[in-house]
């Protein structure tokens, strides 16, 4: 599903760089359930970033689903980006000026005109995260963990192959995160779907189907049976 | 100097003409062709006299009667008068000497009626600049209100860390003032430049209107420049007040919040809006006070300004909320976004707004009110131009000829073949209760009042009365001015003393401001020993073409004065061209309050993009490509500019009716018929959506290559 080449990324900081990967290598296999470990600042959120085209790498290569997005224009990445994959951050994930709703379909607007059918599967999907009743709300008046739920529905919504999700839970407290990560899982998982998971929590990354510790750029498989 | 025909002159001027001394050269004085001898050169020890001597030719008083044609005549005797009773004396004796036609005044009275003439014209450039401020102002204002919104977060920070919201306070106005020094100058330094050319397009109308004045270079006095620094500062501290207090007092949670500040812009809309109306309401008011005083018709204008400006973030909102369906329509998710964009950002979009909406309306109501005034214009010179060719010599005020025809030449060209009829008019000025005023004798070439148009007392009875009566008809603005109407009667100072003239009829016309008081010729040579004509209009007798009449007469006033001799159609056209002269300056200020708002847009877009750019981000990372991003960015602003551009046709009618029926009555005192071109209409919508527009390209393309992981960095 997903490959990394000899993948390099740096961040020129006034005069000198910071190398964040170095030869990168990887690969995640479809359908699995990629839970992606590391210290802080190790640069997590820039693997997916890259892998998700919103950022382009220094060297190396990157394949997603058999295409090769580190070939592509901005313009062509956005467009794969539209159908193959969804993102749930940890912060900002709606666009305030929309409502639910509209948040949920817009993978779908940016594509084509949308029809009633969108409409009935938007609203089937806000039931499935318990929310069949906030679809006309502004996301500002929901709170954290619903405003979570929307997001997974939204990267759910087009059907991507797959999903990348950065810390989903970071922001919630521990009950609420424990519930939006079992939807997340859920899911995906219901769906077949590839998703790589960013966490700090070695009990969440205990459910996923592989575990991978990102250190001095380097992806390191960790066995589950390792952990303390 | 005592030699005849020599003349003296100050060394710059001379050198400027490249006229050596002991050089004689030919000069025009009203189209006679005059020999001269420069015979000496003064050297001016200072800029003032560097400046009063400029283009100006001294020479002996006999050399000067004999050169202008007016042997035996002084146009004026300087004296200086010691202070005290010796010289109150003086001035009796010199009062009882002089003749009934000459007039004892003092030198500050005599510049004060020349400050007098130039008032209302300097009043307007002064209104028209201080609306480019006030546009100004709503800029600074948004601009300190997007300084300190953008850095609440760093405000709420340090309030949390409890620092005091007076340092804040404190703090910000001194960035602000630092900022607002460093335009000010910016700002002193391209007045400075722009000076240099306004100075020739001002002085131009001057010449055209008022009076004679040489400018070669602006001259900035350290006074203006101060006045403009103190303004600059000024404003700018005055327009970021609000915004500074607002956000360094807020309590210190609430401060981070960008949420909670926009929505208490969007609760303070319809209080702006309320306000806006009251102030809207008031500047009406102003204008029922019966008064003539144009300052205060001033104040009302900028009342109605500002009051509209308040009125359109309610505008902004409503109206976003209307045009979302058809966006959204029409863009689908995009033109929703759009829509909603623009209100979600009121705090931002309202001020650039309103900004536009003031510049345009400006431009509209000055358009309309330059064209309803041209139009007006021409139908008055297709009414009054009844004669079809025109003689006069060359002049130096297109508008008030003082030099005279050759006695000889007007009975030649009178006589000559083809002509059924002809008129003369002599213009002077002449001593009233009300100071100098225009007196025209007119030899009408009909036996009634042939392009006149009255506009108080009855054209058959004023003709009668100015014919057979030695009565006189006053122009609109002399009437306005004066206050004069039908029936009274005006003194003027004649050659056989102060002597009533009962007006008999208020007349429009459109040829000056000052005005001017008509007299038939007969009568005139009664009162006054003149005997001069200084314009010569001859109707052609049918079956003759107007131009073979033009051939005509030129041929037969060739070798004689040079004089101008013009068809119907070409004084028309000089005509005209004066007035659109006249209306130069005002283009060249549209289009600076044009600029301005330009700027003012573009910062608010650029705020925008700042602020928003992780919403963008989301939106990217989602599937929104870049040509989406541009598309997205062209819409809000095609509708920031439309709305700016709607709301400015019904201000700007407002203000060209405040100009037209309230400011040009006051400063000059025509009636102006309006005229509503929906060309401009529809120019000034075109203009707000082009200039909203363009001015989100930078913003457009920086946001459409804006790598999205960037913003997608919580910070
Ligand atoms: N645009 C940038 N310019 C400079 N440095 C950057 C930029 N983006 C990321 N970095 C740096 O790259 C490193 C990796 O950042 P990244 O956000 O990927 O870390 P992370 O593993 O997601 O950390 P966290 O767990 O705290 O979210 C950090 O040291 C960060 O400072
Ligand atoms: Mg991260």
């Amino acid at each position: 599903m997903v490959r990394l080449l000899g993948v390099s990324k740096a961040f020129q900081e006034g005069q000198n760089s910071r190398v964040i990967f170095n030869q990168l290598d990887g690969t995640f296999g479809e359908g699995e359930i990629v839970a992606l470990l590391g210290r802080s600042g190790c640069g997590k959120s820039t693997l997916l970033n890259l892998i998700a085209g919103l950022d382009a790498p220094d060297k190396g290569k990157i394949f997603v689903d058999g295409n090769e997005i580190t070939g592509m224009t901005d313009e062509q990445r956005s467009l794969f980006r539209r159908h193959a994959i969804g993102f749930v951050f940890q912060f900002f994930n709606l666009i305030p000026t929309l409502k639910v709703e509209e948040n949920l379909l817009l993978p779908i607007e940016l594509k084509r005109r949308i029809g009633p059918e969108d409409h009935r599967a938007a609203l089937t999907l806000l039931g499935e995260v318990g929310l069949e009743d906030r679809a006309e709300s502004f996301p500002d008046v929901l709170s954290g963990g619903e405003q979570q739920r929307v997001a997974i529905a939204r990267a759910l919504v087009h059907d991507p192959a797959l999903i990348l999700a950065d810390e989903p839970t970071g922001n919630l407290d521990l009950e609420t995160g424990r519930q939006v990560l079992e939807l997340l899982f859920r899911m995906t998982r219901q769906r077949r779907r590839t998703m790589l998971l960013v966490t700090h929590s070695p009990e969440v990354a205990a459910v996923a189907d592989r575990v991978f510790s990102l250190r001095d750029g380097h992806l390191e498989p960790r066995e589950l049976a390792d952990e303390t | 100097m005592t030699e005849p025909a020599t003349v003296v002159t100050s060394a710059p001027t001379a050198a400027r003409l490249d006229w050596k001394l002991g050089e004689t050269r030919l000069v025009d004085v009203g189209g006679l062709t005059r020999e001269v001898k420069l015979v000496a050169l003064l050297e001016p020890d200072d800029e003032l006299s560097r400046r009063a001597l400029d283009q100006l030719l001294v020479s002996d008083i006999a050399t000067a009667q004999e050169l202008l044609g007016r042997l035996g005549r002084l146009s004026r005797i300087d004296l200086l008068v010691a202070e005290g009773e010796s010289g109150d004396a003086l001035l009796e004796r010199a009062r009882a000497a002089i003749p009934d036609s000459a007039m004892l005044e003092s030198t500050a009275a005599r510049q004060r009626s020349t400050v007098q003439m130039t008032r209302a014209f300097e009043l307007n450039l002064t209104a028209l600049s201080l609306l480019a401020l006030v546009v100004g102002m709503f800029l600074v204002y948004n601009t300190v209100n997007f300084s300190v919104l953008q850095r609440r977060e760093w405000i709420g920070t340090l309030r949390l860390l409890g620092v005091g919201r007076r340092v804040l306070l404190r703090t910000v106005l001194g960035e602000v003032l630092l900022i607002g020094l460093a335009g000010t100058v910016i700002g002193l330094i391209g007045g400075t430049l722009l000076a240099g050319g306004l100075v020739r397009l001002v002085t131009q109308t001057i010449n055209d209107l008022y009076f004679v004045l040489t400018v070669r270079e602006a001259s900035l006095s350290p006074w203006s420049l101060l006045k403009g620094l103190i303004l600059g500062v000024g404003a700018t501290l005055l327009a970021s007040l609000a915004p500074a207090i607002e956000a360094t007092h807020a309590p210190a949670r609430e401060a981070v919040l960008r949420s909670i500040v926009e929505s208490r812009k969007h609760r303070a809309a319809p209080r702006a809006a309320a306000a806006g109306a009251a102030l809207c309401v008031l500047g009406g008011l102003l204008l029922l006070l019966p008064s003539q005083s144009l300052v205060l018709a001033f104040v009302s204008v900028f009342a109605v300004i500002i009051g509209c400006g308040l009125l359109t973030p309610l505008v902004t909102m409503l109206s976003m909320a209307a045009l979302r369906p058809a966006a959204s329509a029409s863009f689908g998710i995009l033109g929703s976004l759009a829509a909603r964009g623009v209100v979600a950002s009121l705090s931002r979009t309202g001020i650039a707004i309103a900004a536009l909406t003031i510049a345009i309306s400006v431009t509209v109501g000055i358009g309309v009110m330059v064209d309803s005034f041209r139009q007006t214009v021409v139908e008055w010179l297709d009414m009054t131009l009844q004669a079809d060719v025109y003689v006069s010599p060359p002049a130096v005020i297109a508008t008030r000829n003082d030099q005279t025809l050759d006695p000889v030449l007007v009975e030649r060209l009178k006589d000559t073949p083809g002509v059924s009829a002809s008129a003369t008019v002599r213009g002077v000025d002449v001593v009233s209760a009300f100071g100098s005023l225009r007196l025209v004798a007119l030899r009408p070439s009909g036996d009634r009042f042939d392009g006149y148009e009255f506009k108080s007392g009855q054209r058959e009875r004023a003709w009668l009365a100015f014919r057979n009566e030695g009565a006189v008809i006053v122009s609109e603005p002399l009437a306005y001015r004066l206050d004069l109407d039908v029936g009274e009667a005006l003194v003027l100072r004649t050659d056989r003393g102060d002597r009533p003239f009962e007006i008999a009829g208020v007349f429009y016309d459109y040829v000056s401001d000052r005005g001017m008081v008509m007299m038939h010729r007969e009568q005139y040579e009664r009162f006054w020993d003149d005997r001069s004509i200084h314009g010569l209009a001859l109707t052609a007798s049918s079956g003759v073409e107007p131009d073979d009449l033009v051939r005509r007469v030129r041929e037969r006033a060739a070798g004689m004065q040079h004089v101008l001799v013009r068809s119907n159609r070409a004084l028309r056209e000089a005509s005209l061209e004066v007035f659109d002269r006249t209306f130069t300056i005002t283009a060249v200020l549209r289009l600076l309050a044009v600029l301005v708002a330009f700027v003012g847009v573009l910062s608010a877009l650029m705020a925008l993009q700042l602020e928003r750019g992780r919403e963008l981000a989301v939106l990217r990372a989602n599937g929104m490509t870049p040509k989406q991003v541009w598309k997205l960015v062209t819409c809000q602003t095609g509708l920031m500019g439309l709305v700016a551009g709607l709301l400015s046709l019904p201000v700007g009618v407002l203000l060209a009716s405040l100009m037209i029926f309230v400011i040009n009555r006051r400063s000059f005192g025509w009636t102006l018929q309006m005229v509503l071109p929906p060309a401009l209409f529809g120019q000034a919508v075109l203009v707000a959506v082009g200039a909203a527009v363009i001015a989100g390209l930078y913003p457009a393309w920086k946001m459409a290559r804006t790598p999205p992981a960037r913003a997608l960095r919580r910070d």
